[in-house]
């Protein structure tokens, strides 16, 4: 197996959500002097004219690929925390960076590979990927599973052949080796001291790792953890002082938030994964105390569940309006933004007129000052900016025949927002900063075309 | 027959994987799925097997993947019809033009209609 340097980026959104969205691809400091970005898998850091400063340094071995995936800057915008994927094409390479009790657990699975991928397919069939096979099997350990596979294919790769033999397409992205999705992956959380050029290790696991939100004081990350079913997560707390690991809440949506030092709020399912009824909670936790969960709201979100915090502490999430129980032929009125209220303990609806929001509105970002709202979607490339108090809505960028947006938008201060546009004359994906009043200017000039081609996806010729 | 369940007790035995064939079981046992408990933690006998640990999830994630977003997912609709009853398929309608996709349920799936510069109307 061969992994190719920087081929592969945003698998952490490919393994949670079926098919591509807007993801985060920059991130502006605090105080919008400088962006961290990922292009191609590789973390930059940019001034405010999309001229690259730095390309920080991470530490690995020889033969291994990177792909950096999410990235939180400290309030005093000198340092970074950064998830990010390394992968590896042999275990002999590999085994070395996995915490030893993943690697031996790895190597425990992989002698039962053979096995369990029979009894994946006597279930559900081939599929084409090793996760799709695996997705069939209910497991605590879905990442550590993969890795075995991988394993036992390189000890012996005749057996997993004939067992695939069903599914051509896998055998042939396993034989040719350079597959986004093939070869042994870890995660890595890291803090990256920008004055010093420095790179420290906080977390190393097979486990995938969701966005790492540093608490208000800047001493502990919340991450989300995968735990075995596919949209979920388990949310842990690791203090960057000595890497300790707290346990927030089990099985809530990648969409979290803190809201002081002690309490963090998520989206979380009413049900199962797949009900649309979620349901906003707090969790709130003290040393040598239990946590409380609290419920705030139910909302009705049939797309992705997204919330951020704003700075009056207003929690801001997207839902359908719908008064339930409504009858089968009703339609139901679109999806609209709120904000819960935590002294009042009340729901605000952004007023918003009907149908100005994406039906599928689940992906939004607050500006700084919490006055504004970037909106996209994932069907188009228009990107809307709301007003919090009027629902006021300007579509400030207009969609482009048979474009997808793949980029979240980004606040570099409370006036200005960037994202992703089509040059629509040149046919490249530019990377441009709006400003109400003003100029939009591009930061991507002089950038390789390739660098940002993803960041727009565009309908090929021959698709429907 | 023989040579399944056998693969599946090997399984389970080593990697401690849980599997169903029928996991709309749970509906008709009528296990609480609101409260906070991990589902993981309920776990069922099962002739042949020491245990089979059984998740709720595993049914529509079984048939669409991470699905029921509607994220370009054109397999969301029978999850969602399947999973809260004919009422839901309306949660879907936005009948009112504008510069957003719009989404319309059809017999084959959710239909996706992208503006045009035509039909398109300023918020």
């Amino acid at each position: 197996m061969k992994i190719y340097r920087h081929t592969f980026c945003c698998l952490v959104t490919a393994w949670l959500v079926t098919g591509c969205v807007p993801s985060e691809r920059f991130w502006w400091s605090p105080g919008g002097d400088k962006a961290a970005v990922v292009v191609k898998g590789q973390l930059r850091i940019t001034d405010s004219t999309g001229k690259t400063l730095t390309i920080p340094e991470f530490p690995g071995i020889d033969g291994e690929s990177n792909s950096a995936e999410y990235v939180e800057w400290a309030s005093n915008g000198k340092s970074l925390i950064t998830h990010r994927l390394r992968g590896f094409s042999s275990w002999d390479i590999a085994k070395s960076e996995f915490p030893e009790d993943e690697a031996r657990r790895i190597e425990e699975l992989a002698d039962a590979i053979p096995a369990v991928t029979r009894t994946a397919i006597a279930l559900g069939g081939v599929a084409d990927s090793v996760d799709a096979i695996f997705g069939r099997l209910r497991t605590k350990e879905p990442d550590l599973l993969r890795n075995a596979f991988y394993l036992s294919y390189e000890r012996d790769p005749e057996t997993l052949r004939d067992i695939l033999s069903g599914s051509p397409k896998l055998r042939a992205k396993l034989e040719s080796g350079n597959d986004d999705s093939i070869g042994y992956f870890l995660n890595q959380i890291d803090v990256v001291r920008l004055e010093t050029g420095t790179t420290t290790p906080l977390l190393k696991t097979a486990t995938l790792l969701t966005r790492p939100a540093l608490s208000p004081d800047g001493n502990r990350v919340l991450m989300g953890r995968r735990h075995g079913e596919k949209t979920l997560v388990d949310l842990v707390s690791i203090t960057i002082a000595d890497g300790s690991e707290t346990p927030i809440a089990k099985r809530v949506f990648p969409a979290y938030a803190w809201q002081d030092d002690h309490t963090v709020l998520a989206l979380s399912p009413v049900a199962d994964s797949e009900s649309l009824l979620k349901q906003l909670k707090s969790f709130s936790f003290a040393r040598d105390h239990e946590s409380t969960t609290e419920i705030l709201a139910t909302a009705l979100i049939p797309f992705l569940p997204r919330l951020e915090v704003l700075p009056d502490r207003s929690v801001l999430f997207s839902s359908q309006t719908g008064v339930l129980p409504a009858e089968a032929s009703t339609t139901l009125p679109g999806s609209a933004l709120f904000r819960y209220l935590p002294d009042t303990r009340k729901l605000l609806r952004v007023p918003t007129p009907e149908g100005a929001l994406p039906m599928n509105l689940g992906f939004f970002t607050a500006s700084p000052d919490g006055t504004r709202v970037a909106v996209v979607e994932s069907d188009t490339d228009a990107v809307a900016v709301v007003d919090i108090s009027s629902g006021k809505v300007d579509l400030i960028s207009l969609p482009r025949p048979n474009s997808k947006c793949r980029t979240l938008p980004g606040w570099r201060n409370t006036e200005e927002l960037s994202f992703a546009r089509l040059n629509e004359a040149t046919g490249e994906v530019e990377w441009v900063v709006w400003k109400q009043r003003g100029e939009t200017r591009v930061l991507s000039k002089g950038w390789a075309a390739e660098s940002t081609a993803g960041w727009i996806e565009r309908k090929k010729p021959n698709q429907n | 027959m023989q040579e399944f369940v056998s693969g599946i007790e090997e399984a389970v035995s080593v990697t401690e994987i849980a599997v169903s064939s029928r996991p709309d079981m749970f509906r008709e046992e009528g296990c609480n799925w609101t409260d906070e408990a991990d589902p993981e933690t309920k776990l069922f006998p099962f002739p042949g097997l020491t245990w089979l640990k059984v998740a709720a999830a595993f049914a529509l994630l079984a048939v669409t993947g991470a699905g029921g977003y509607l994220a370009g997912n054109r397999t969301a609709v029978s999850d969602l019809s399947s999973s809260t009853g004919p009422a839901s398929t309306s949660l879907l309608s936005n009948s009112t033009p504008g510069p957003w996709a719009q989404y319309r349920i059809a017999s084959g799936g959710i239909e996706t209609s992208i503006p045009t510069p035509s039909t398109r109307q300023q918020p």
